[in-house]
């Protein structure tokens, strides 16, 4: 019987295990890209406290302060609060993901930009971006409505340089814009990048070292 | 991809031809190991260009100096001859490549 039990548990854990984990896990030809996001104008509204929560699936928070640039897990999609200074206690949040949920579920006294930030996750291995800072700015903050919009993005590059690009957006609208496409791109597909770059060159390194080798036994 | 190929092909024919210019036999072997240097050089280059050192100049260099080697050790020539070729070969399609930048 307990082994029917282990056979069936270990079968279990062989198709569950799998599907729960591969979102973590990177595809061959993938890599990760550094993401994080700044708040540019938080020292203009010294009264307040600014805070990301990362709501699912791992939960979390952090108090956003000028110059900080906040990364979180992938399939997070942090939203940003704003609480006046006075009514912020940082251990009313709690411990427990419950109490962290309820707090910023419930709080009355949070304003919520309503905005959630997503991440870039997994690209090409051949993508150009190391590194990707999007920069937000705080429109207006009053006790009901905290107005927060995307205003450019920094894009740093493998080759050490970045550049910024600034979203087409009016800060008025209501829609997320769409984030400005970098200027370098991958220009070659991940198998041809293998041969062009690995392939290729290892090829001709071996057979200029055979054409030497074969004219040194020969003399 | 198809630019990657044409890049090839061209600077292979230009090295060719610069090469065989000088080297006057065998058009068929110069042509052969023309084809072998440039898969070896062209591809790491482009790669280290796009990734780790943005210096068009430092990179041309470095491809003139393993290009001189390998010039000197598959057409079995003197150091200073290689040198030459090698220089010649690089300034002009680098030339080419920054005309058509």
């Amino acid at each position: 019987m307990m082994k029917k039990l282990f056979i069936f548990l270990g079968l279990a854990l062989t198709f569950l295990v799998p599907s729960i984990v591969s979102a973590d896990i990177l595809e061959p030809g993938m890599k990760e890209i550094d993401y994080c996001f700044q708040v540019e104008n938080i020292k203009d509204y010294s009264e307040y406290v600014f805070l990301s929560y990362f709501q699912e699936p791992v939960g979390g928070h952090k108090v956003i302060n000028q110059g900080d640039c906040v990364s979180f897990y992938k399939f997070s999609n942090p939203t940003i609060y704003a609480i006046k200074k006075g009514d912020f206690n940082e251990n009313e949040i709690g411990s427990t993901d419950e109490q962290e949920k309820n707090y910023f579920q419930n709080n009355k006294k949070l304003i919520a930009s309503g905005l959630s930030i997503k991440s870039i996750g997994s690209v090409k291995e051949n993508d150009p971006r190391q590194k990707v800072v999007d920069v937000y700015k705080i429109e207006s903050l009053d006790s009901a409505l905290l107005k927060i919009f995307p205003l450019k993005v920094i894009y740093t590059y493998t080759d050490g340089t970045s550049e910024e690009k600034i979203y087409q957006s009016q800060p008025n609208s209501t829609e997320t814009p769409k984030r400005p496409e970098p200027s370098k791109k991958t220009f070659l597909p991940y198998w041809f990048s293998i041969i062009w770059y690995i392939v290729l060159p290892l090829i001709a390194l071996i057979i200029i070292i055979a054409i030497l080798i074969y004219r040194r036994t020969k003399k | 991809m198809v630019q990657q190929f044409l890049l090839l092909i061209i600077t292979v024919i230009i090295e060719f031809f610069i090469l065989w210019l000088f080297i006057r036999k065998n058009p068929l072997r110069i042509f052969f190991y023309a084809a072998l240097i440039n898969l070896f050089t062209l591809p790491v280059a482009s790669y280290l260009y796009q990734n780790i050192l943005n210096n068009f100049l430092l990179i041309e260099l470095g491809v003139f100096l393993i290009e001189w080697i390998l010039i000197m050790v598959l057409f079995e020539i003197k150091y200073y001859r290689a040198l030459l070729l090698s220089f010649i070969a690089n300034f002009i399609t680098a030339a080419i490549s920054l005309l058509f930048r």
